[in-house]
């Protein structure tokens, strides 16, 4: 068995009931679908819960499985998107999981709640310009800009061609450069950025 | 003036609940039963069109085996019984073609557990509301005419009853 085995492979060991296999897979990924829950509802408490109902929707859906690339990344946010739209009801579907799992509240980051409660403040802000835009450009944004993914991984999320995603990123960022925002200096994605240090 | 690389920066989850949800996560990979889902599985359940009056074989006394040569059907049947007394028989259907019947008995007490067969119902069950959990009977397999699987309801003894043979034992993999 090689020593770092491509996502392929671990899926393929998880659909054959391989719980160590998923478990691999959760931890290759779960800060990423964590911290892109979060930015979509600027809730760390909601990213928790959602990065739990991704995972239990991912297991549900393992059958429409595509892989398009080396990463099933794309395919868990592209699932992660449709349980964000689908809160509620994503919610009811897996309440018996939900229930099994400790209920993390800010204060619970003992040393960085205070940090944490800054994010939520700064990232309700940042949604607020953001919900000037389309959908579709948020999304982009979201997940070129913010999560870090290829325009070929993003256009494997939200289904359309490349090009596609390149003209929505284009005019996104032309509306935010010119009437909503003034960009920073830092020009890297935040995926790129190095992740602070946490005693968790 | 907003920006958007005002974003704040990663973090990782809490602790005890990612250990939590991996734990979870395993175990359900591990435990859930193998066999096809329900979303893709599409069953019909159909009733049994034979004429009236056609009886049971008698019974053979001995144990007869036959290998399950048809994987792609099987058929689970709501009462020890062939005929037309009222047998409700499950047909699966793999919607992709390319699914097997590997469990059907796992598959079958799927279907009486959520409640598509009860005993002795003779027409195709409608569950509209919400699945429930309701009881499985004890299932054995047979070994059908056609080659496929049949789950019923009953014993050790059922199958020779119904004059059917016994799926023959699979060897283990080397």
């Amino acid at each position: 068995m090689p020593d770092n085995p491509t996502d392929m492979e671990l899926w393929e060991r998880a659909t054959r009931h391989d719980g160590g296999a998923f478990g691999q897979l959760f931890e290759r990924h779960s800060q990423a679908i964590y911290n892109h829950c979060f930015r979509r509802t600027a809730s760390w408490s909601s990213a928790e819960e959602l990065t739990s109902i991704v995972w239990a929707e991912a297991w549900r859906r393992r059958k429409d499985v595509r892989l398009h690339s080396e990463s099933i990344l794309p395919w868990l946010l592209a699932v992660a998107n449709n349980c964000l739209r689908n809160y509620q009801r994503s919610q009811r579907r897996h309440q018996k999981l939900l229930a099994k799992l400790p209920h993390v509240k800010i204060d619970d980051f003992a040393e960085d709640s205070v940090n944490r409660l800054d994010d939520e403040r700064r990232m309700a802000a940042v949604l607020s310009v953001l919900s000037e835009l389309r959908v579709e450009d948020q999304e982009v944004i979201a997940l070129c800009d913010w999560a870090g993914l290829s325009y070929a991984e993003v256009a494997e999320v939200i289904g359309v061609p490349i090009g596609t995603v390149r003209s929505r990123l284009s005019r996104a960022h032309g509306r935010l450069r010119t009437t909503l925002i003034i960009p920073s200096d830092d020009n890297r994605p935040l995926a790129a950025r190095p992740l602070p240090h946490n005693p968790h | 003036m907003n920006s958007i690389d005002q974003v704040p920066e990663a973090r990782p989850m809490h602790s005890a609940h990612r250990v939590a949800l991996r734990r979870e996560m395993e175990t359900t990979v591990s435990t859930s039963p193998r066999r096809w889902q329900r979303s893709s599985v599409a069953f019909v359940l159909t009733v049994t069109m034979a004429a009236g009056g056609v009886g049971i074989a008698a019974a053979a006394v001995y144990v007869h085996y036959e290998t399950v040569t048809n994987m792609n059907t099987a058929h689970c049947y709501s009462l020890p019984q062939l005929g037309d007394n009222g047998t409700t028989i499950a047909v699966l259907n793999p919607t992709t073609g390319t699914s097997q019947v590997v469990d059907a008995l796992g598959t079958c007490g799927m279907l009486w557990r959520d409640g598509f067969l009860s005993p002795g119902v003779s027409q195709a069950v409608h569950v509209t509301g919400p699945i429930t959990v309701n009881p499985v009977p004890n299932l054995v397999v047979c070994t059908m005419a056609d080659g496929t699987a049949g789950v019923f309801p009953g014993t050790v003894s059922t199958c020779s009853k119904l004059g059917l043979a016994q799926p023959k034992p699979i060897a283990p993999a080397p």
